[in-house]
């Protein structure tokens, strides 16, 4: 695992290390979508989508397949399945951490992260998934 | 050879990060391309903004 993927929980606390650190990460549309619903402000809206462009202009822009969708879907199946999870969670629940692990899998990422418990939950059925607290990644 | 748990978990069996890179690994490009350029800028311009969001609107991205 060569390059760090930065998940959605981590820009609030360390846009600093972002900021400093530009050209270090790749990013999932996921991460981008999680940001871009949030925002409130129409020009926030277009720095992100000015962002967004520039970033896949450069190749660190991840996309999601089909097929990773799908295997997305078995991998929170089998959590259920195995009783990781209750029977009862919204079936979109852990569905963007698993796209964005996804993504880091298929690119040779992993992921940094403030929400370390629910990675931690997909690494029990994305064995090869690997993570970091961005409070250590950041250090 | 330890197994995978083990090596998951440091002698105090916390989770162990050691193989994984940290920013300061990464080296900061001595002289930016003109994307290189762009991107910074970008990337600053958006970050200010969410900062920005969060003052006003006290929103939270988790």
């Amino acid at each position: 695992m060569e390059y760090p993927l930065l998940d959605t929980s981590v820009f609030s606390t360390y846009k600093k290390q972002i900021d400093e650190n530009f050209d270090a990460f790749y990013f999932s549309i996921v991460v981008f979508y999680e940001l871009m619903a949030s925002m409130i402000d129409k020009s926030t809206l277009q720095k992100y989508e000015h962002w967004l462009g520039i970033l896949d202009k450069g190749g660190r822009l991840l996309m999601l397949a089909k097929a990773d969708w799908i295997i997305c879907a078995k991998a929170v199946r089998r959590l259920r399945h195995q009783k990781l999870i209750d029977k009862n969670l919204s079936s979109t629940a852990l569905q963007n951490d698993a796209l964005i692990a996804r993504s880091s899998l298929t690119h040779k990422c992993f992921v940094v992260t403030d929400n370390i418990r629910d990675y931690a939950l997909l690494q029990k059925v994305m064995p090869k998934l690997e993570v970091i607290p961005a409070a250590e990644f950041f250090k | 050879m330890p197994n995978k748990k083990e090596k998951a978990q440091d002698s105090n069996g916390l989770r162990d990060y050691s193989h994984l890179p940290r920013a300061k690994d990464f080296k900061k490009p001595e002289k930016l391309t003109e994307l290189q350029k762009e991107l910074k800028k970008a990337t600053r311009e958006a970050l200010e903004a969410l900062e920005e969001e969060e003052k006003k609107y006290g929103i939270s991205i988790t």
